[in-house]
């Protein structure tokens, strides 16, 4: 079931989101990306896809995970910013239902995942035409989820789907429509296959040749969420906080362990690693890609390393 | 944390060699908390700030600045045999950095151009080839930067304090600057050699529109091929890149196969 907003009365309705919680929508200065919504004319859909995944709200760079006191320790309960992140694509939203598969759906949820994602809603908005010659999300499979409401421009109007209880009172006064909107085409496609046959072969080389290991496909990714946990303390009281941060499995020592050994020593494994764990290994476990085919790997990657390209070709030779 | 107070404080020593003194700069304007690691530590010898400098044994010794004379020679060889865990603090100690570039200079002209007078460059003073610590003693830890961040001495100093093995960040610049969502300069056809220089900077110089120039030296896997392709590519003329490696870590970038003579 959905909701329908006459073109009109758009502002009105970002508006009305502004005044609700905290706003963050794509903005357009030197790049796009998801900002702080100060003025509603501030908000460009038509910039692309924002530089940054959405994740940023749930999985931040850094932060603090609990307080250390006096021996104890104390999670920290601090109550998240309601926020209302506006013109999410689904490649992202996709992503965040990926995350929620590992840090919610589980007997141990993380909590403080847990406690952004209960404070956020994700609006998100279709893409009619592809926002980057890099998108390839409609061969990932897509799916209606994960988010609270979602825009679908037609031509005289926007159909507003609505997925959660929470969506649904924020457009309760606009009349109601049943609409089955169509997912997003894209002229780049994954040949999706089996990729085990092709553990050894030669064109990752040919790629390899070309990472410069600088992890931007991993922290652009909106599945990316691989992290590192450390200590920030005080040596004479002890006292101080755990912190996690984003990880990368591009990283030499992302796989180090005690007494030095490495187990992805090479660039070659590292990078077939990502790939693989993306298309192959998640799937193989998940039974769904953990891609969601935004591109942002092949687009922000200083040699535009294509992995798209690469397993399409597996079967040429 | 009781077991801190009553185990004895370890013997801490900042020395330095041929440099500019502003690494040691860097860890005295920590300020308050340094102030708070000085009851931690018994810094015996600082002779930078302090008038009474005690020989080893050191437990920790950090030491700035690279090797260019006999006397530094010295000196770096006694801190070493004195020191259970030495640090070479800063990108002179770590790669040689700027006072490394007469590797690829005539050293006689060098000279001529710097001293007038040559009398003197006899004994202690006897120049020797620009190099890093590494170059003539066992290194334990390696902090470079140019100056180095004081994040990173103070993260050094809690690991030592309890007993952790220091962990060093070694991340290419871009982890940082992708984090922080900068317009890549690379992507825009400017120069910067981000991806193949140690980060734990947040980025400094692309956050202001500038290239990173490599201050911190290269990561040891990096790839330098595909870098001076990338870079090739943007127009960046090739006389320019190779100043930019001869800068900062000029020889560690002929090690990792740079042609950049």
């Amino acid at each position: 079931m959905g909701r329908v907003l006459k073109k009109e009365d758009y502002k009105k309705f970002l508006q009305l989101l502004k005044s609700k919680a905290e706003l963050v929508a794509p903005i357009t200065t030197d790049m796009t990306r998801f900002e702080v919504v100060e003025d509603i004319d501030d908000i460009n859909l038509e910039g692309g896809n924002p530089f940054f995944p959405i994740k940023k709200y749930f999985l931040p760079n850094k932060e603090t995970l609990l307080k250390i006191k006096n021996g104890n320790t104390k999670v920290i309960e601090k109550k998240p910013k309601k926020r209302i992140i506006f013109g999410a694509r689904l490649c992202d939203i996709n992503g965040i239902a990926i995350l929620d598969k590992l840090f919610l759906d589980h007997k141990y949820p993380d909590e403080n995942y847990k406690k952004k994602r209960e404070n956020t809603i994700i609006i998100g908005v279709n893409c009619l035409t592809s926002p980057s010659e890099y998108c390839f999300c409609g061969s990932m499979d897509l799916k209606k989820e994960a988010y609270d409401l979602l825009l679908h421009e037609r031509e005289k109007d926007y159909y507003i789907d609505v997925h959660t209880d929470y969506g649904a009172m924020l457009v309760k006064h606009l009349p109601e429509d049943r609409f089955d909107y169509p997912l997003p085409k894209t002229e780049k496609k994954l040949d999706k296959k089996n990729l085990w046959p092709f553990f050894a072969d030669k064109y990752w080389e040919k790629d390899n040749d070309l990472c410069v290991s600088c992890q931007r496909c991993t922290i652009l990714c909106p599945t990316c969420f691989c992290f590192d946990m450390y200590d920030r303390v005080n040596p004479k009281t002890g006292d101080g906080e755990r912190l996690r941060k984003i990880d990368s499995c591009h990283s030499k020592d992302f796989t180090e362990v005690a007494g030095g050994h490495v187990f992805r020593d090479t660039r070659l494994k590292r990078y077939r690693h990502r790939v693989l764990h993306k298309v192959q290994f998640f799937e193989d476990k998940f039974d769904r890609s953990m891609c969601t085919g935004c591109g942002r790997c092949i687009e922000y990657c200083h040699s535009k390393i294509d992995f798209v390209t690469t397993i399409n070709k597996f079967i040429e030779h | 944390m009781s077991s801190s107070s009553e185990k004895k404080k370890p013997r801490v020593a900042i020395h330095s060699i041929t440099g500019c003194a502003g690494c040691q700069l860097v860890i005295y304007f920590i300020r308050d908390k340094l102030l708070e690691l000085l009851g931690e530590i018994d810094l015996v010898a600082a002779p930078m700030i302090k008038g009474k400098n005690e020989e080893g044994p050191y437990d920790i010794c950090f030491v700035e600045g690279l090797v260019a004379s006999q006397r530094d020679l010295e000196n770096l060889k006694k801190w070493r045999e004195q020191s259970k865990f030495l640090v070479a603090w800063g990108t002179c100690a770590t790669h040689g950095n700027v006072p490394g570039i007469k590797i690829f200079m005539d050293e006689k002209q060098v000279e001529e151009a710097v001293y007038k007078d040559k009398s003197n460059l006899t004994g202690e003073n006897t120049p020797l080839k620009p190099t890093p610590l590494e170059a003539h003693v066992r290194i334990d830890y390696r902090i470079s930067g140019c100056p180095p961040e004081e994040i990173e001495f103070l993260r050094m100093m809690q690991h030592f304090l309890m007993d952790m093995k220091p962990v060093v960040y070694n991340e290419p610049v871009c982890v940082e600057c992708t984090q922080r969502e900068i317009k890549c300069l690379l992507e825009d056809g400017k120069e910067c050699l981000g991806p193949m220089i140690r980060g734990g900077c947040d980025a400094l110089c692309p956050v202001v529109n500038h290239g990173c120039t490599g201050c911190h030296g290269p990561l040891e896997d990096a790839n330098i091929p595909q870098m001076l392709k990338l870079l090739k590519a943007n127009g960046i003329p090739k006389e320019l890149v190779k100043q930019r490696l001869q800068k900062y870590a000029g020889a560690k970038f002929e090690e990792l196969g740079a042609d950049i003579r």
